[in-house]
């Protein structure tokens, strides 16, 4: 009796130690670590002497407007590239990439005086993103900032770094990294994507994307893409 | 004196099942002999250069490490251009979520 006892208590022993194994084994094979891949678009720029007519009334004329008045990096670094010999068409090395981005930022503004001031409803009524870079792309986002990382600031700073002084002092103005964002709220904001600010101090300004005034302030628009890998 | 186990034959054959379910688990669970069971935190990822791993905890019951954030890569994946800049002006990369 006593040793019936003792076997059945010896196997429900032996039922948890399975059970145990394939809980731990099941933990282990449980992390795995997901990766995305981030794309920040360069700057898009609006020809100001549009947005400095009268803003329109409807939805379809704001519409209309964005589609007329901005341009996309690659969309200008086609167009420019037959009148700027700088340009590179098919960029191979960072420094064709830097020249082209100064030729671009000049013959931006010298073909349509385009520059990096936005009308704050345009920006809130219109996805400019999806408009002008296709699917998946959107305004970034605070959600976005929040997610990065110092190490994500820093590859981005990083990654302009090289380019010669006169695009980074114009930098600022055409590629820097102030940008506009989507807010929680949905509203706007003003976000620093440079390395070294402090988490509570990236967002520089909320604004409730009502004013259809261009503000006169160099604040970039660049798009967002993520995507997620296996 | 009474044995700690009675000599029978399926006692032994427990004795030895639990004794490796005991091992198997504590493998599974990342200890090994020369780990100490209290564990520390591991170090979150950094991310320079490649994607950051996140830290691990190295006893059974550690902290679970950090997880490894926005490690930039050099490499996106098979067929994927260089991180960095890319030709359509956009700046690239792969992190880890």
């Amino acid at each position: 009796m006593r040793s019936a006892r003792g076997l059945s208590r010896a196997l429900a022993l032996g039922v948890l130690g399975v059970a145990v194994i394939l809980v731990g084994g099941a933990r282990s094979d449980g992390a795995t670590v997901t990766r995305e891949r981030v794309e920040i678009s360069a700057p898009l720029w609006p020809d100001v002497l549009k947005l400095y007519q009268p803003y329109p009334t409807t939805l379809d004329g704001e519409m209309a407007l964005a589609q007329d008045a901005i341009f996309s990096y690659d969309s200008l670094l086609t167009e420019c590239a037959p009148d700027y010999p700088t340009i590179t068409p098919t960029p191979l090395t960072s420094a064709d990439i830097a020249a082209n981005y100064e030729a671009v930022a000049q013959c931006s503004y010298d073909k349509h005086t385009a520059k990096p001031y936005w009308i704050p409803k345009l920006l809130m009524d219109v996805d400019i993103c999806g408009t002008k870079m296709g699917a998946g792309w959107r305004l970034l986002g605070e959600d976005d900032v929040a997610t990065l990382s110092e190490a994500d600031f820093q590859f981005l700073h990083d990654t302009l770094s090289p380019f010669p002084a006169q695009v980074l002092a114009g930098g600022s103005l055409y590629f820097g990294l102030t940008v506009w964002l989507r807010a929680h709220d949905g509203t706007l904001a003003v976000g620093n994507l440079e390395p070294g600010v402090a988490a509570d101090k990236r967002i520089t300004m909320r604004n409730p994307g009502t004013d259809t005034y261009a503000y006169q302030i160099p604040i970039g628009l660049r798009c967002i893409r993520r995507t997620d890998l296996p | 004196m009474t044995p700690f186990f009675p000599r029978r034959p399926w006692t032994r054959g427990f004795a030895g099942f639990a004794v490796l379910a005991f091992a198997s688990f504590l493998t599974a669970a990342g200890c090994d002999s020369t780990t100490p069971l209290t564990g520390t935190t591991g170090a979150a990822g950094t991310g320079a250069g490649t994607a950051g791993a996140g830290g691990a905890p190295s006893g059974a019951t550690g902290a679970a490490g950090a997880p490894a954030t926005g490690g930039p890569v050099t490499d996106p994946g098979a067929g994927g251009a260089p991180a960095g800049l890319q030709a359509n002006g956009s700046i690239m990369y792969v992190r880890s979520k």
